[in-house]
Formats: structure tokens, C-alpha cells, sequence
């Protein structure tokens, strides 16, 4: 598991990927932490933990997007199948060194903080605040990952894998839209009123807003690490699924 | 050392393999022939562990390669029909990446350094892989195959797009490497089986057809035997001279090399020796013979005889 985690790691910053992925994420950070914390003068690095989510969304298929399709593409999972390692070191090797990069780039909030405190004398921040708000961005993140590694196990083109990547980044953006709009398609062919109960529950801007706002519930908690579970399971049949395809 | 029993594996209704049964022991090279589309590529995928059988067993070293597959993969070194190499890695970054990845417990520096001068590569290893000719890139991917010292090595069409000189020495390492170790080795080029091979597994429509010491295989489907005849002298009483003999069957003008010297295809019954028949029929016609050599089917002929469809198959010609 070693080897892929550190081959993977370091593909990410022997091409241009990883930087570009790290500088997209600064850009929009940075653009945040510039408006909330300089122009508005509120403490605001958890504003741009939670604005960040968005562009987040976009970044995170462009991480996974090459995992496993371009393995296919190559002709190099041979080397990885017939290697003396199980699925699971194959799959979990891969989203560690995706889940590393993605976290590399959440220690930018915390300089972010530092840099408030040091240019503003007198700012005072809640550094639990902070830290919890960041976790939330981890969990949703890796949450996320695990969605997306699924989707570049499933085709040998990585633009695929991105595009529908992308495609869950918006379901998730307009997932409280697309509730309602299911309750009142719902409601008006059997003429009540009805309101999701269970399709609610999957909404990650409810649990991912939780965080931000320093709420210490569990749910969000096991919510988020159980997607990412099922995510990485269901990756490792697709993969077992080729050998008999 | 590998052992394959029943194999099949059907792709929807397609059998791409259908009942293949063979074993290779150590200090062995096994050839595996067959034209494109034989099925090669997917036995050899089956025995690596890369995909799954639909019946049928494979054994290395007694691990089975489903139920013990760490066992079993530890044991084989596998270079596939593309080489699995990463465009991006320089060759020396690569093989530690395989080394890693194997879990091999070897001296790595030495180890890896080893294998890279036996399979010629040691002089581009800080370059990536990306930038290597398709030769060069073979060879890193029979070098990663080695790595680990494993004793089984599959090696799908190793020589395919090599230059003759690099054929010449890919040939040679696979020989080398029979001696230690249990070769499988599959290729379309029949001469080039023959010359690197002690056993040849010939393979059709996902068939064994022949599973034979290569020596023998040319001798194998024929009730005829052949000479090979140059001789000196008019090509009408050579010919006549020839006939002659007892025990020949048919002579055949093959070439003429100028007016008076020429080569003749001489067959003749299995269990006769025709040889000093031959030497004093054409000394009484006054014709020297300047070459003789006693040869079976060519072995692109047997291999045609036996690789020619038989479309009342199932399976069928794809």
C-alpha cells in the first residue's frame, strides 16, 4: 500500500496536476479570505471554509479523475493486479494520496488565521471553531474522494470520470432544490402534501453547514465516514468486477 | 512449477479458451504458439491472476491462484502484451516503484542494479520512460518482470517491435533466464520459438493442439519424411536416379542456384532410411551430391497443418 501512496503522491507533483490543483485552491481562498477578512473586517476565515465548498465541489473530481482511468488507459493496473497486494491496499493507497493532497491544501485556512492575527493586532479567534469547521471541510472532502475514485474506476477515460464528478459536485450544490422540487412533483401527482423524509437525510450542505457553524454533533461525523466506507467498497468490487468482465 | 488444469473462460457466448491444460517447471522454457487471437494473451492473463478464470485451475508452486493469490503472485514476474510501465517515471524510479509495490525483500540497490544490467538497461535508467524507444521500453518491462527473482516469468510476445539485434538479444536473456527459471513465453514467430524454446504448447481457437519437446513437433504430424538435396548435374536424370530409389515417394525440383546445380525435395516413408540409397543411385548416374540433409515439416508448415480452422467448432472462427 506504501508504494502506491507514495508513487501516487509524488505523480501529483511530478506533473503539473497537483500544482494546479493547490494553486485553484489558493486562488479562490484567497480571493475569500480577501473579501471576507479585509474588505467586510469580520473574522472571517470560517466565512471562507464555508464559501470554499463550492469551488471544492469542482476541484475534488479533478484530483481523482486520473486514478484508475489512466491505469486502464496505460495498460499499467496489469502491474498493480498481478502484484502480490490485495484490492484494498490498491484502492486504499490511491485515496490516501488523494485524501493527502486535498488536505495539504486545507492547512492553507490555517495560515490564513495566522496571518489575520499577525497583520490585525488585537483579532481574536476561536481556534476550536476554526479547527472543527476545517474538519468538516476534511470529512466532506473525503467523502467526496471516495465518490469520485468510484467514478475513475469505472471508465479508462479520465474525462468521464471528471465529467460525473462534476455532475455529483452539482447534485450536491442543489441538493436542497432538487428536494423540493421531488416533494412537489410528488405531492402534486397524489394531491397532498409530502415532504421527503429519508432523501433529506443525504443532503451534505445540512451536515457540511453543521460544521461551519460549530455545531459538535456526531451525525455529520458518521455520516460523511460511512459514504466514504461504501464509496471505497463498492471501488474495490468495480475493480474485482473487471476480472471476470 | 506451473501447473494449469481445465482452463476455460468464455466471454458471453465467445470462448476464448476453452479446456487448456499444460504445466512448466523450472530450468524450462515453454513456448506458446499460436496465430493472433488464439487465446495466448488471455491464458496468460488467467495465470497471472489479472483476470479470472470461468473453470478450470492454475496452480504455482502448489498456490492456487484465486484462493492463495499472495502466495501465488509473489511467485510470478509477469510482463503483459503492452509493457506496464508509467510514462512519467524514469526508469531507475520505476523499478523501485515495482519493487515496492511486490514487497520484495532482497538488497534493493544491488538487486535492482542486477537486473538492469542483464536486461541492458542500466545505461538509461535516470531517463523517463516516456522518452525510450519502444525496444528500450520492452526491456523495462521484462525488467520489471525480474524483479523480485521470481521463478515463474511470463513473458507475452516479449520481442514484438524489437530491432533484429535487440530480437537477438532478447532471445538470448529469455534463454539465460530458462536456465533458473520457469519460462512461459508466447509468440506468433515460429522460428523464434523454436530457437529460444525446449517445449513448444501450440495453441488454436483457444485449443491445445500440440504440446510437444521442439525437436520433435516438426516430425509430428507428418507420415512423411523429407530430404533436402542439392546435386550436380542435368535435372532430368537426377530426378529419374532419385525415383529410383526404394522407399521414395515424390521428388520435387525446388530451386535451381545456376545451369547445372540445383535442390530437390526428396520425401520418402517414415521408417526408411533412403540415404545411402540416394548416395549410390545418383553416384551411378554420375550426379555429386554437394548437400544432404534429412529434415521433417518445416515448422511453419506443421504449424499451419495444425492451426487450420475447423469451422465445425462451437466456438467458431472469430
Amino acid at each position: 500500500m506504501f508504494a502506491i501512496y507514495k508513487k501516487e503522491l509524488s505523480s501529483y507533483f511530478n506533473s503539473a496536476l497537483g500544482y494546479i490543483i493547490m494553486a485553484l485552491y489558493l486562488f479562490f481562498s484567497g480571493y475569500f479570505f480577501y473579501f471576507y477578512c479585509f474588505l467586510r473586517e469580520s473574522n472571517g476565515v470560517i466565512n471562507v471554509v464555508s464559501n470554499m465548498i463550492t469551488i471544492v465541489l469542482f476541484i475534488i473530481p479533478l484530483i481523482t479523475m486520473r486514478s484508475f482511468a489512466e491505469e486502464k488507459r496505460q495498460h499499467t493496473d496489469q502491474a498493480l493486479m498481478t502484484a502480490p497486494i490485495s484490492l484494498n491496499e490498491i484502492v486504499l493507497g490511491k485515496y490516501l494520496s488523494a485524501f493527502t493532497l486535498y488536505a495539504i491544501c486545507n492547512v492553507f485556512y490555517l495560515f490564513y488565521a495566522l496571518m489575520l492575527i499577525t497583520i490585525v493586532p488585537g483579532t481574536s479567534l476561536d481556534w476550536l471553531h476554526l479547527l472543527w469547521a476545517i474538519l468538516g471541510s476534511l470529512l466532506i472532502g473525503a467523502a467526496l474522494l471516495a465518490t469520485n475514485l468510484f467514478f475513475s474506476s469505472l471508465t479508462e477515460h479520465q474525462i468521464i470520470a471528471a465529467v460525473l464528478g462534476l455532475a455529483v459536485g452539482l447534485m450536491v450544490m442543489l441538493y436542497e432544490a432538487i428536494v423540493s422540487i421531488v416533494e412537489e412533483f410528488i405531492g402534486a401527482i397524489f394531491n397532498t402534501t409530502y415532504t421527503a423524509v429519508v432523501i433529506d437525510k443525504f443532503s451534505f450542505t445540512t451536515y457540511y453547514e453543521d460544521f461551519i457553524s460549530g455545531i459538535v454533533s456526531p451525525v455529520g461525523v458518521v455520516f460523511f465516514l460511512s459514504w466514504t466506507a461504501f464509496f471505497l467498497f463498492i471501488t474495490n468490487r468495480m475493480l474485482d468486477r473487471k476480472r471476470w468482465a | 512449477m506451473v501447473e494449469v488444469k481445465n482452463l476455460v473462460k468464455t466471454y458471453g457466448k465467445i470462448n476464448a479458451v476453452s479446456d487448456i491444460s499444460f504445466t512448466a517447471n523450472v530450468g524450462e522454457v515453454l513456448g506458446f504458439l499460436g496465430p493472433n487471437g488464439a487465446g495466448k494473451s488471455t491464458t496468460m492473463n488467467i495465470i497471472a491472476g489479472y483476470l479470472s478464470a470461468t473453470s478450470g485451475t492454475v496452480t504455482i508452486d502448489g498456490f492456487d491462484i484465486v484462493d492463495d493469490a499472495m502466495e501465488a503472485k509473489k511467485r510470478i514476474g509477469y510482463l503483459p502484451e503492452m509493457p506496464p510501465v508509467y510514462q512519467d517515471m524514469t526508469v531507475i524510479k520505476y523499478l523501485e516503484f515495482m519493487y515496492g509495490l511486490k514487497k520484495v525483500t532482497l538488497p534493493k540497490e544491488e538487486h535492482l542494479a542486477e537486473i538492469m544490467k542483464l536486461c541492458g538497461i542500466d545505461v538509461i535508467k535516470n531517463r523517463l520512460i516516456r522518452n525510450l524507444s519502444k525496444g528500450f521500453k520492452q526491456r523495462v518491462g521484462v525488467a520489471q518482470a525480474l524483479v523480485g527473482n521470481p521463478p515463474v516469468i511470463i513473458l507475452d510476445e516479449p520481442t514484438v517491435g524489437l530491432d533484429p539485434k535487440q530480437i537477438i538479444d532478447m532471445r538470448a536473456l529469455i534463454k539465460n533466464l530458462g536456465k533458473k527459471h520457469a519460462v512461459i513465453f508466447s509468440s506468433h514467430v515460429l522460428s523464434e520459438v523454436s530457437a529460444v524454446c525446449d517445449r513448444i504448447v501450440v495453441i488454436s481457437q483457444g485449443k491445445i493442439v500440440a504440446d510437444e519437446a521442439t525437436d520433435k513437433i516438426a516430425y509430428m504430424k507428418s507420415d512423411e519424411m523429407r530430404l533436402l538435396l542439392t546435386v550436380e548435374g542435368n535435372s532430368a536424370t537426377v530426378i529419374s536416379a532419385l525415383s529410383s530409389v526404394d522407399g521414395v515417394t515424390k521428388v520435387r525440383r525446388s530451386d535451381r542456384q545456376n545451369d547445372n546445380v540445383c535442390d530437390y525435395n526428396v520425401e520418402y516413408k517414415k521408417d526408411v532410411d533412403v540415404r545411402a540409397g540416394v548416395f549410390r543411385a545418383l553416384s551411378k548416374a554420375g550426379c555429386p551430391i554437394l548437400q544432404m540433409k534429412d529434415a521433417g515439416l518445416s515448422l511453419e508448415e506443421m504449424f499451419l497443418k495444425l492451426t487450420a480452422p475447423t469451422y465445425s467448432d462451437k466456438g467458431g472462427k472469430r
